[in-house]
């Protein structure tokens, strides 16, 4: 059995609801999932999946109590400073895990339970085609999805900081006495109305497993992000994975008028990752800030492939990411910027920073410029290096090891992205988990 | 006589291939202030480095003494938790690493080297702020990157507050004075004699006389060529700023 056939048998039975799946099905049935003969995939490889065997999970799936949950994962037994929280199991729902703020400006529901009443005003992202050779992941999406977020912030709030969503999704790993991988497919579906303002948090936390016997797991999450004008997100994704998790992860999101996108995130664990952020200027004025950490060691693949297209005047993006290779990891960062004929005005950079820390470790970094207008400011800059000796030796000639030197600047190196990070919360939880990692693994 | 803080003899050092130290002999006594001096390219920053263990300063021959220690085998990082402070010409700078978070860090790796107790950040932040009233530097120091954007100036008065905080036996001054107005170099000056005691020693690399006459040695040393070529007081010094070093030179033609 192919990856794909043992992936799609893992669909839902009785789905909740139907939009978009027997076409998709069609559609990745005949392009198949991409491979590495599709430019978007040049660098990254199935074949960690390709290894594993696919199946439907145990009907019994675990049930997660409260206390359960601060047992299993002490820093998400407590939320992070999220007015709102959405937490799935295993792909399911968990109500009692999951908990809102009585906000009525903001709807926060799983798909599962508008999929009864009224699916009608997400139906369109639902519907979204996915048929090019590269999206073969977002269509078994599609056929897949068993539950998700549907967020809708209907007008501006009255606090005076914006409030955070937070959508935790857990996997309690491959079960032990089964040989079957085990497939979670998510879909998610943000709104922000006209001049709304929201924080986002999306994470995908594996607990447990990652040894030799765990059959592994595949998570694909699909998010689907619609601003109005002068609407604000910021989006930030903390995965916390094993070594035997892929997490193959979209970011479809489209900007009218002068709203603004700002995503951040750290990829530090995994067999393979993969975020394709997607994000399409429908608006003049409109501000995209793309930014990310990923500091892979063991043998982690990451792979972050951003697409900004700019179609009307006098948007402005940024793309700034930096990632840290360790051991015989290998990471791919491709920066694709499109400037449409008419898109005059438009400013776009681009900077890649890259520490190659092993003779082992392998980074394939692009950037990628379409520019069709003329009036346009395109700047990219791509390195990729050592720690400075400089640094270290003025570290060293204070006292301090230089093992402990090299841990500080490698853990400064990735800090000055997540500084950026607006929620005092949020940014400490991110550079904590930078943080631990060096300390784990930069010795 | 007590045992000399730094001794070092017929010192041949070389940076990429070069020889630069080319038998320098220099003795420094426990408390003492010893000004070198010397024209560009004499090898004065080279001294600085090598005794401070910069990687790609090969010691090729002669040996270095440092209160009766062989420093030649030892790691910068073990000289700094022996008592050796180089505050640098050129002080790099370190985005993303706090200064106060550098500082503690530098500190607690010594006081472990020393098998004394770690400071806390609240005991540290006291020791931190006394030390900065008396150099006037302000608070902000404590929150901004390790020299990130700092003025040639602040640079300077962050090299001598981490000393005054790490409380060296030997603290080599290089060209600590350059790129510093009058105002900068006398606040440069009083932090290095607050720190001035019978227990501790200085070298002060310098190119220009006018730092001694606020930090006023005990013994000023020639370095020309690679080697210590004279050595006398603090008058020396006065008549290197008035006549230069071509009379240092006939001399030793002669």
């Amino acid at each position: 059995m192919s990856l794909l056939e043992s992936l799609l048998a893992t669909a839902p039975e009785q789905p909740l609801w139907q939009v978009g799946r027997d076409t998709h099905r069609a559609i990745v049935e005949s392009q198949g999932l991409p491979n590495r003969s599709v430019e978007n995939w040049k660098y990254t490889a199935l074949r960690g999946l390709e290894t594993k065997t696919f199946g439907p999970r145990d009907s019994a799936d675990l049930v997660m109590q409260p206390e359960d949950l601060g047992d299993a994962l002490p820093d998400a037994g407590q939320p992070l400073v999220s007015s709102h929280r959405l937490v799935f199991v295993n792909g399911q729902y968990a109500a009692t895990l999951s908990h809102g703020n009585g906000d009525q400006s903001i709807r926060v529901s799983p798909l599962s339970e508008l999929a009864g009443t009224d699916l009608e005003a997400i139906s369109g992202a639902l519907d979204t085609a996915f048929s090019g050779p590269d999206e073969g992941f977002a269509a078994l999406n599609t056929v897949l999805a068993s539950d998700g977020a549907a967020i809708q912030v209907a007008s501006p709030t009255n606090d005076a900081t914006p409030p955070v969503i937070e959508v935790l999704y857990l996997e309690t790993g491959g079960d032990d006495s089964s040989s079957l991988a085990t497939s979670t497919a998510v879909r998610n579906v943000v709104q922000v109305a006209a001049g709304a303002e929201l924080t986002l948090l999306e994470r995908h936390v594996v607990l447990g497993g990652g040894d030799g016997d765990d059959p592994g797991a595949l998570i694909n999450a699909v998010v689907q992000i619609d601003l109005a004008e002068n609407a604000v997100i910021n989006h930030l994704r903390l995965p916390s994975l094993n070594p035997t998790t892929t997490l193959i992860s979209r970011a479809d999101v489209r900007l009218k008028s002068s709203a603004r996108y700002v995503c951040n995130g750290l990829d530090i664990s995994g067999e393979l990752v993969r975020h394709d952020l997607n994000v399409q200027m429908d608006g003049e004025g409109a501000h995209a800030a793309l930014a990310g950490v990923y500091a892979p060691n063991g043998q982690t693949h990451v792979d972050i492939h951003c697409k900004i297209d700019h179609r009307l005047p006098n948007a402005t993006s940024t793309q700034d990411f930096r990632g840290v290779m360790m051991d015989s990891s290998r990471a791919v960062f491709n920066g694709k910027v499109i400037v449409r004929e008419g898109a005059d005005g438009t400013d776009a950079s681009q900077s890649n920073a890259n520490l190659l820390l092993s003779d082992n470790a392998e980074i394939d970094t692009k950037p990628e410029l379409e520019i069709y207008a003329d009036d346009v400011k395109c700047a990219h800059g791509t390195t990729v290096g050592a720690l400075s000796e400089d640094q270290l030796f003025y570290l060293t000639a204070r006292g301090i090891e230089p093992e402990l030197g090299r841990q500080m600047l490698t853990t400064a190196f990735c800090r000055q992205i997540l500084d950026t990070i607006a929620s005092d919360g949020l940014r400490d939880h991110a550079l904590d988990q930078l943080e631990h990692h060096f300390q784990e693994t930069c010795a | 006589m007590s045992e000399p803080l730094l001794q070092i003899t017929d010192l041949h050092a070389s940076v990429d291939g070069k020889q630069i130290l080319k038998g320098l002999s220099l003795t420094v006594s426990i408390g003492e202030v010893a000004a070198i001096m010397g024209p560009n390219g004499s090898g004065k920053s080279t001294l600085a480095n090598v005794l401070a263990g910069r990687p790609g300063y090969e010691i090729d021959s002669g040996s270095i003494s440092y209160l009766g220690q062989d420093l030649t085998e030892m790691a910068a990082e073990e000289r700094a938790c022996a008592g050796i402070f180089l505050a640098f010409q050129y002080p790099v700078e370190i985005p993303g690493v706090n200064n106060t978070y550098f500082l503690r860090a530098a500190l607690n790796a010594q006081r472990r080297s020393r098998g004394e107790p770690e400071l806390d950040s609240m005991a540290f932040l006291k020791l931190v702020r006394a030390r900065l009233q008396s150099l006037q530097i302000k608070d902000d120091l404590l929150h901004r990157a390790v020299n990130e954007g700092f003025s040639g100036g602040e640079k300077k008065r962050n090299e001598v507050f981490q000393m005054a905080v790490l409380e060296p036996r030997l603290a080599i001054l290089d060209e600590t004075d350059s790129g510093l107005d009058i105002d900068a170099l006398k606040i440069v000056s009083d932090g290095v004699n607050d720190l001035r005691n019978t227990e501790r020693g200085f070298v002060v690399v310098t190119h220009y006389q006018r730092l001694l006459d606020h930090i006023v040695p005990d013994t000023v040393h020639v370095l020309m060529n690679g080697q210590i070529v004279k050595s006398g007081e603090r008058d020396l010094a006065l008549r290197l700023e008035r006549d230069g070093y071509a009379w240092i030179e006939e001399e030793l033609a002669a």
